[in-house]
């Protein structure tokens, strides 16, 4: 990369009382990219995303947003930033018009089609109150106000959240058009990944407070493999292996998905002897699913599960 | 919400209009229409006031509403100022319309029975300023990240602290003056937190300055309201120790002491205890008569311009601004600062009567001419002169009906009336006191002198009289009580000069009283006021409540606790040099209340072990205070994945 990444952070922590809810964050973030911030409820992504705004102070470290502290963003800087907040607020008694005036009032490059353009997809009248529109035409009117003014950051905080599928479509083309040219970075969260998985160029996981993954979307993908043993008795007990997520027992049949599938895990999963043998990629929400799970976590229950110490 | 405002107070003020109308109809004399408005405005303007600062912040409560409102193209000073701004044409429009309609109303011949000063609408502009400091308390309230139960409402403190001042302050400029400082400390606070988003610790100093300030004042509030729900919960087994003067009928001086709850001492001035000579026992207070059971009637001279400043009551009395004379049939005649009388009238509430000394006085100027009002008392017991006015050379007889005056009264060239009441003798008839820079005259009606005596030569250093009528009849005693500040200035040792007169003799005797000692307070719980009063107010409340040795120092100590616990709290957080004596400063200063503003405000941070020395570190600072090792990387467990450059 030879620019500067529009987001880093070096250290970032943040405590709430004695809880780590963001722990020793180091993160870039590089220009022109759709970048994907994962993770649990409760794992850390909206106070991350809150501490780049300069909403929430870190209690330790620094993050810079643009080449600006985000603890000082100046008023330029935020110009050339949008954000898209999770739970769609607004002020309840204005209307649609209304809204877009306010808005509009503070950035000079409105662009009142964009505006327009994304508002129609969603379909509510201009004089409708805010307090008066559904959550999916509010999340719509959001996500307009904070296309319009055409920034080159948008940082969005579970944009889909609440929104059908129509709904849900039409904000990922959105996003599609959007990152045509080549200088605008999305920094988004989500829950849906199967958006992520269409539209994310890298992912970023929290898990429990802690960066566990940073990589293009396919490094991941292809990182985390489940592999299938099959056996003509009971599966043998499972030795240690290197960057094991989840390993399930079945009758006649041992599923290992684990991280780092190389040589040696492969040498480990022959030394039990397996009548078959077979390697499957897995698609990102099983992925997912299987990384941030508790290790020997069920995901449904069949027979026991066996899970080495 | 500024329309219910308007609608309310308008209400409100309408109401008090009425009723002094209906007062009025009743013969209650000059009841000023102010009062009871000020009360009302006062009140009014300080719930709207808090109301409103508080709802602009808490419509945006919501997290993800409040990051729409900051998250845009300007500083959130800007944000700040310009929802500000939005607020006070509100609370302008809500309050400050119908106290302007009420001005114009009072202002408007046909209102009010009473002239009409522009100096009369302080009190209510106070009030309007008032509620700018709620506002500014109402919006410190609702920006800060705290609890409700612990130190959120703490802000408040001082919007409370401003409407006392408001009450204490004598004159308008004190009380701009206290509504300025406490107007800008509330509104560095709502800066700094506004700035912060509610937080404390990454606000800017005079942001901390301000928070801080402000809560301390909550928490001093808090002090002294335990203090005084205390005081009233535990019966208070000693009152306060004090002496004062009180004359018999027949002019005999005498000493009561009153020690706490004990029965007072009647002693003479030789400290010897006087016996009854009717019963033969210790005189007691229930040996004397109630006219002798009540230090006698003061009167004060008036020694400055006839202009409102020179009345001794406070900007917020409306007695300040109206000088009722008197009423007459359906007529309520008042002095007028450039020394006239006139005559409004109780149904119409118009003018229709003036009466001028011949030479009238110009305002805010000595000089012969114009009507002095007669000298001042808080004694209901002395009665006004009627029939007696007096300009700064003449004493008059004035014939309200015929708008005549009779000149009975004058001095020479180099004199001045400074003052003159009316007194009933014994036989019932009247009697006029007149005071010049020189004497003290007693004159009949007809302007003959009954007695005079020369003024103490320090005219300057005793500013307040009381005349005795004593039996038999044509005895008389004249006291001059020497002038507060003049006093103060000599260390409290000026005495109190008594002279005995009887007609036709004039002075008969005459004494010196030696000054009492100040009256001093005991009580059970005083040791505990003393400890835990901030030493900074202590010294302000000594000036009303001296408090005698050891107690008058006893807060010293538990301030100098107060600071030693905040050093080491301060330790224990990593709290840098000049902060740490920032704060001992600051707990010296404030002692208790201090303490709980600084728990109150301060946001701890976490302590973990650490890695390298074991020891309880805190977390917000990079380095171990103690080894200087960083914060070890977060453990892998070999599920990490990265493949971008500066990734952990």
């Amino acid at each position: 990369m030879s620019e500067p990444p529009v987001i880093q952070t070096r250290e970032l922590t943040r405590y709430f009382g004695r809880k780590c809810a963001v722990q020793t964050l180091n993160l870039e973030v590089p220009r022109g990219c759709v970048f994907a911030f994962l993770g649990r409820n409760g794992s850390g992504k909206t106070t991350t995303i809150r501490m780049l705004l300069g909403m929430l102070a870190p209690t330790r470290g620094r993050a810079t947003v643009l080449g600006c502290d985000s603890q000082a963003l100046t008023p330029p800087v935020q110009a050339r930033i949008g954000y898209l907040t999770e739970e769609h607020q607004l002020y309840a008694w204005m209307s649609l018009r209304e809204a877009a005036a306010f808005q509009s009032a503070f950035y000079p490059g409105w662009n009142e089609k964009i505006f327009r353009g994304v508002i129609e997809h969603f379909g509510p009248r201009p004089e409708a109150r805010v307090k008066d529109l559904s959550r999916g035409e509010r999340a719509g009117l959001c996500l307009a106000l904070t296309l319009a003014p055409d920034p080159e950051l948008l940082i969005l905080d579970d944009p889909a959240l609440g929104l059908d599928p129509v709904a849900r479509r039409t904000l990922v083309e959105s996003m599609i058009y959007l990152t045509r040219r080549s200088d605008r970075t999305i920094f988004f969260s989500s829950h849906n990944l199967a958006d992520v998985e269409r539209v994310a160029d890298y992912i970023a996981v929290l898990d429990h407070s802690v960066l566990r993954v940073c990589c293009p979307l396919e490094s991941f993908r292809d990182n985390v493999r489940e592999v299938r043993l099959g056996f003509t008795g009971p599966p043998p007990p499972l030795p240690h292996i290197p960057g094991l997520l989840q390993a399930l027992r079945l009758e006649r049949q041992l599923r290992v998905t684990c991280v780092h599938y190389n040589g040696a895990t492969e040498k480990a999963l022959k030394n039990l002897s397996p009548a078959t043998m077979e390697i499957l990629p897995l698609g990102l929400e099983d992925a997912f699913i299987s990384y941030l799970g508790k290790q020997g976590e069920k995901s449904f229950i069949l027979a026991d599960t066996e899970v080495p110490s | 919400m500024a329309l219910l405002a308007l609608a309310v107070l308008t209400f409100l003020l309408t109401v008090s209009y009425r009723q002094y109308g209906a007062e009025l109809q009743r013969g209650y004399g000059a009841v000023p229409p102010l009062g009871q408005a000020m009360t009302q405005a006062g009140f009014f303007c300080a719930i709207f006031g808090t109301v409103l600062g508080w709802l602009q912040i808490r419509a945006e409560k919501h997290r993800d509403l409040w990051a729409f409102l900051v998250h845009r193209p300007m500083t959130r000073t800007a944000i700040l100022v310009s929802k500000s701004l939005a607020g006070l044409c509100l609370y302008t429009f809500g309050a400050g319309l119908p106290l302007l309609g009420f001005i114009i109303l009072l202002w408007t011949p046909g209102h009010v029975a009473a002239p009409f000063e522009w100096a009369m609408t302080r009190p209510l502009s106070v009030m309007f300023l008032l509620g700018i400091v709620f506002y500014l308390a109402g919006m410190l309230v609702a920006v800060r990240q705290a609890r409700w139960h612990g130190s959120r409402g703490l802000g408040f403190g001082l919007a409370l602290v401003a409407a006392m001042g408001v009450f204490v302050g004598h004159e308008f400029w004190q009380t701009l003056l206290i509504l300025t400082m406490t107007g800008g400390i509330l509104l560095l606070a709502v800066w700094g937190g506004f700035e912060s988003g509610g937080n404390y610790r990454n606000q800017s100093l005079p942001g901390k300055v301000g928070l801080t300030l402000a809560c301390t004042a909550g928490t001093a509030l808090l002090l002294l309201l335990f203090i005084g729900l205390s005081e009233t919960l535990v019966p208070s087994s000693s009152g306060p120790s004090y002496s004062e003067y009180r004359f018999t009928t027949n002019g005999v001086v005498i000493k009561v002491i009153h020690h706490g709850v004990e029965p007072p001492k009647i002693v003479d001035l030789n400290g010897k205890p006087i016996i009854n000579d009717k019963t033969g026992r210790l005189l007691t207070e229930g040996d004397l008569s109630p006219e002798e059971n009540t230090p006698p009637a003061r009167i004060s001279p008036i020694f400055s311009p006839l202009d409102e400043r020179s009345r001794p009551y406070s900007y917020l009395n409306p007695y300040r601004y109206y000088c009722p004379w008197q009423v007459a049939g359906k007529k309520i005649w008042y002095f007028t600062p450039d020394g006239s009388l006139v005559a409004y009238d109780i149904v119409t509430r118009r003018q229709t009567a003036i009466l001028e000394a011949p030479a009238k006085l110009h305002k805010f100027s000595h000089g012969p001419g114009g009507f002095i009002p007669p000298s001042h008392s808080y004694d209901s017991r002395i009665t006004a002169p009627w029939q007696l006015v007096a300009s700064t050379k003449t004493l008059y007889l004035v014939d309200l009906e015929k708008r005549a005056l009779k000149p009975i009264w004058s001095v020479p060239d180099d004199e001045t009336i400074v003052g003159y009441w009316g007194y009933a003798t014994i036989a019932g008839s009247l009697r006029a006191l007149v005071v010049t820079r020189t004497v003290v005259k007693m004159l009949d009606l007809e302007g003959q002198e009954v007695w005079s005596v020369p003024y103490p030569p320090s005219f300057s250093a005793y500013a307040g009289i009381s005349c005795l009528v004593l039996k038999p009849s044509g005895r008389f005693a004249v006291i001059f009580y020497p002038d507060p500040k003049a006093d103060e200035g000599s260390g409290g040792n000026l005495p109190s000069r008594i002279e005995w007169i009887t007609s036709g003799e004039g002075v008969t005797a005459s004494t010196d009283l030696p000054p009492l000692p100040p009256a001093v307070q005991e009580s059970p719980l005083l040791s505990l006021e003393s400890l835990i009063l901030p030493p900074a107010l202590s010294a302000v409340a000594a000036r009303w409540k001296p408090l005698q040795w050891p107690w008058n120092s006893a807060c010293l100590l538990p301030a100098g606790l107060c600071a030693i616990t905040g050093w080491w709290l301060g330790r224990r957080s990593s709290f840098s040099r000049k902060s740490q004596v920032g704060w001992a400063v600051f707990h010296l200063l404030f002692g208790f209340a201090g303490l709980l503003a600084f728990l109150g405000v301060q946001e701890w941070p976490a302590r973990e072990e650490c890695p390298g020395c074991k020891k309880l570190r805190v977390v917000d600072r990079a380095q171990c205070p103690h080894c200087g090792a960083g914060f070890p990387p977060p453990e892998k467990n070999g599920t990490e994945i990265f493949e971008l450059s500066s990734a952990n």
